[in-house]
This record gives structure tokens, C-alpha cells and sequence, in this order.
């Protein structure tokens, strides 16, 4: 791009053009990857823009032509707060407007609907999509349980009285404050006590209403929800949308080593007609492997 | 009031939903309530284009005149919703708690006979609900008290009918949940 506008200047032997010209080269070779890119705006008001003179690059109109060292890592500092805060459990109540959720998730029923030939089928795509998200989600929690008070705060009343809420360079990151990461959960009950207590918390805002054992048979466990978040405007029909959920849980369950297959069932009580019931039924290994410690 | 019926007439003037809520005493025949519906679509339309000229220039410019504090409809409180209710997506305590602006400016809104009187709120979209209740009331709380149910029926529209990804639009509503929550509310007037 440089060669090509000494080209034109070659070719132009007007001053009047050759002047901007220059100033372009300048601007160009001021940045150094992506120059017409840059995300400083060259604003005219030298009011606007102020306070970000020290880390600016390149071409700056209102000082004039910098010098910048090359390959300089410039840290976006909204996207270093992003990743801090979305992982820190305290920091802050995610929340998330229930409509636009139950519109994403009536988007999600309506392609499963119609690019599936059978109920069976439709279950199975949401359940797919569900999958997905388990060990994510397993990783993601046991480090927000991981996070203790101590090392949130000392991170959080740090940063706090610094400016904009954001801490140094060296606080930036949560993972340096955990000391010891949670312990994995072994047994089949803590795994289903994490399942029913801090997933569900993560998902829906609230625990899971129940955690049952089957009395009838050894390698079935069920955890109860009286109101389904995501299908509350659904209802129960031919097709059972909490398959989403059931992949999410049988993928946490899967990604923490416990096989199994989780599914669905409404069963209405009387003060909560939209209960819904998810069947986790583990493989024999597991209950195998439960018995050989003890 | 006691609330007899209500419809849901689509933006075409198709009847999508119709719910009875007494029994006895005469009673139309789906085919009626069809043309009923159909009937009161074109009645609203020549409504519409019965108003004043000056009326709807003033509407279409958006100046903002004394008439506007008349077009907006009292709060008429709770109106059966119960403190612990399941609100769906809306926030408690109720599904809306300040006077709202109606959008019917230009057509129908109300019919009173001996026998009953029939109301008609209008959504932005299109969507027209219907209630017909058993007296025969000409004041203007008991007009505001119905468009305030039919609106609190718009939120419960909008949350089991909008929200169901096996519901067709303009098509008739088989939402067994929206037939359920439309029950109780009218049932605990």
C-alpha cells in the first residue's frame, strides 16, 4: 500500500496532491497491522478524546504523528473486565430478560421442529443442542465453586477503588487468586447434589425442587422441577422440549465420567401442573464402580 | 361484571379464539361466533374511516395535544391477580401498574345492548380482543375495567400464545396453557 502511493506521487508532480499524500503515508506506517482499522477515532474536538492520549497510535490530530513501538499488544480493557466478571460468581446477578430467552429457545424448537420428521426426532435435536453445552458447563462451574471469598476479595476490593473498577495487569485474572481448585466429584450422589444444587442455580436462578432415588431400581435418580424455566410458556404436549435440559444434565453427567441417559417425563401434582420429572439412569459401570470403593 | 365470553380475532378478521365461560342461556354456534368476528372486523374498519378528518391528521402527525390525556386508560387495579401468582414474564406485582394509552383511537370499542355489553381492545399489531359481559353497562369505569382485563389477556397472549413454538400465527390458539391462565383470571374477577 506504501509502494502504490509512492506511485502516485511519482506520477502527480502537483504539490497540492502531494502534501495529503504524505500525510497518508505517515498515518499508514504510524499503525502497525491493520491501519485503517484502528479503533481510535481522529476526532476534531480535542475535548472528545482526552483522556486516552496515553495509549493512543499512530496519527492523532489533535497532538500529531506519534511514534509507536511495533507489535505492541494493545489489551482491550472492556474485554479484559468481560472475562473477569462473567466468571466471577459475587460479582455481580447475571440476569437475562426471560422473554428473549423463551424466543431463543422457541427459535431452537421451531428449526428442530421443522427439519425433523418424527417427535422422536425433534427430542433428539434439542437434546443434541443440549449436549453441547454439559462440559462446558461442568468446567465452568466447578471454577466459579473454586473461587473462594478471600481471593474475590482480593481481587474485587482491589479493583474496586481503582479506576473504572478495573485492577492492574496483575489482578486481571481470577485464576492466579485460586488457590486449590474444587475437588472432582466421585460419587454418584455428589455429582447429582452438583447437578441439582449449582447447575440448576446457574441455569434457572433456583435449585432443583427434588433429588429422588428410585425405590425400584438401583441405577435411577430423579431431580424435580415444579416449574421448568425455559418450557413454562410451553406446556406439555406431543413433544417434550425438555430434552434440551436432559442434554445438558446427561453432558455434564458424561463429562464427569458418570455415563448415563437422562430423560424427561411430565408429571403433574396437584399445586404443580407443569412439574416436570428428569429420569437420570446410569450405566452399570457406574454403579460398578460405586461398589468397588468401600 | 360477569364476563361471558371471549374472542380473539386476528389481524385479518378471523376468529382464532373463543372461550365461553357461562353456561346456559342462549348460546351462539361456532359458525355464528365466525361471523361475528367477522362482521365486527368490518365494523371497525368503517369505524376507522368514519373519524374525523382533522382527528386523523392530528393522530397521524403525532402532535401531542390536549386530547391525548383522554385517549390514555386508568389503571383499574389487580382486577383478580393474586399476590404469589406465576406472572410468567412479566414482574410482579401485576402485568402492568400505570394507566396505559389505548390503541383503539379510530375504531369500535364498545356496544351496549339490554342484555350485555361487548368490548373491544386493539394491540398494536392488529389483534383484536373481544369480551362480552352480561350487563348492560354505558359508564366509562366499566369500559376502562374491561380494556384493562382485555389488556391483562394481550400479556397473557403475548407470554403462552407468542411464546409456544408450536403455535401458528394468524391461525386458530391451541394453547391448553393460555386457555388455563385466561380461566383463572377471569374466574377470580
Amino acid at each position: 500500500m506504501v509502494m502504490l502511493v509512492f506511485a502516485i506521487v511519482n506520477l502527480t508532480n502537483f504539490s497540492v496532491f502531494t502534501m495529503p499524500l504524505v500525510i497518508l503515508e505517515l498515518d499508514l506506517t504510524g499503525n502497525e497491522r491493520y491501519p485503517l482499522m484502528s479503533r481510535k477515532i481522529i476526532s476534531p474536538s480535542t475535548s472528545v478524546g482526552q483522556t486516552s492520549v496515553a495509549g493512543t497510535t499512530g496519527y492523532d490530530y489533535t497532538i500529531g504523528a506519534q511514534k509507536t513501538l511495533p507489535n505492541r499488544q494493545q489489551e482491550d480493557p472492556l474485554a479484559a473486565a468481560l472475562y473477569n466478571h462473567s466468571l466471577h460468581p459475587h460479582a455481580r446477578r447475571p440476569q437475562v430478560s426471560i422473554s428473549a430467552y423463551a424466543f431463543l429457545f422457541q427459535e431452537m424448537v421451531s428449526l428442530a421442529v421443522n427439519t425433523s420428521k418424527s417427535v422422536t426426532e425433534i427430542e433428539n435435536k434439542l437434546h443434541r443442542q443440549g449436549y453441547a453445552l454439559g462440559p462446558r458447563l461442568l468446567e465452568l462451574l466447578n471454577f466459579r465453586s473454586s473461587v473462594t471469598a478471600t481471593s474475590s476479595r482480593a481481587l474485587f476490593g482491589k479493583s474496586a477503588t481503582g479506576p473504572g473498577g478495573l485492577g492492574g495487569p496483575l489482578e486481571d485474572s481470577l485464576a492466579s487468586s485460586i488457590t486449590a481448585m474444587r475437588r472432582r466429584d466421585l460419587r454418584v450422589l455428589e455429582i447429582l447434589q452438583f447437578v441439582h444444587g449449582p447447575v440448576w442455580t446457574y441455569m434457572f436462578g433456583r435449585q432443583g425442587d427434588d433429588l429422588v432415588k428410585s425405590s425400584e431400581r438401583e441405577n435411577e435418580y430423579m431431580v424435580v422441577d415444579n416449574l421448568p424455566l425455559l418450557t413454562q410458556f410451553i406446556g406439555h404436549g406431543n413433544v417434550q422440549c425438555d430434552a434440551f435440559v436432559c442434554g445438558i444434565v446427561e453432558g455434564i453427567l458424561d463429562g464427569a465420567s458418570f455415563p448415563c441417559k437422562v430423560t424427561a417425563h411430565a408429571m403433574p401434582e396437584d399445586q404443580h401442573d407443569r412439574r416436570v420429572v428428569y429420569l437420570i439412569k446410569f450405566d452399570h459401570e457406574v454403579l460398578q464402580r460405586e461398589a468397588l470403593r468401600f | 361484571m360477569a364476563i361471558q365470553t371471549i374472542l380473539v380475532i386476528n389481524k385479518s378478521g378471523g376468529l382464532v379464539y373463543k372461550k365461553e365461560f357461562l353456561n346456559g342461556g342462549h348460546r351462539l354456534t361456532s359458525n355464528e361466533y365466525l361471523v361475528l368476528a367477522g362482521t365486527l372486523q368490518g365494523v371497525i374498519a368503517i369505524a376507522g374511516q368514519l373519524t374525523p378528518k382533522a382527528l386523523q391528521i392530528t393522530k397521524n402527525s403525532g402532535i401531542k395535544d390536549v386530547t391525548d390525556q383522554e385517549t390514555l386508560v386508568a389503571y383499574a387495579g389487580p382486577l383478580g391477580i393474586l399476590e404469589s401468582q406465576d406472572m410468567g414474564s412479566f414482574m410482579l406485582p401485576d402485568y402492568f401498574t400505570e394507566s396505559f394509552k389505548s390503541w383503539n383511537t379510530s375504531g369500535l370499542k364498545h356496544i351496549t345492548t339490554d342484555q350485555l355489553s361487548l368490548f373491544v381492545f386493539q394491540s398494536l399489531t392488529g389483534v383484536k380482543l373481544v369480551a362480552i359481559s352480561t350487563q348492560n353497562s354505558i359508564s366509562n369505569v366499566a369500559v376502562s375495567i374491561a380494556e384493562n382485563l382485555l389488556r391483562k389477556v394481550y400479556c397473557l397472549y403475548a407470554d403462552y400464545v407468542m411464546k409456544n413454538p408450536f403455535h401458528e400465527a394468524e391461525m386458530p390458539i391451541k394453547c391448553t396453557l393460555f386457555d388455563k391462565k385466561v380461566a383463572e383470571m377471569v374466574s377470580r374477577l
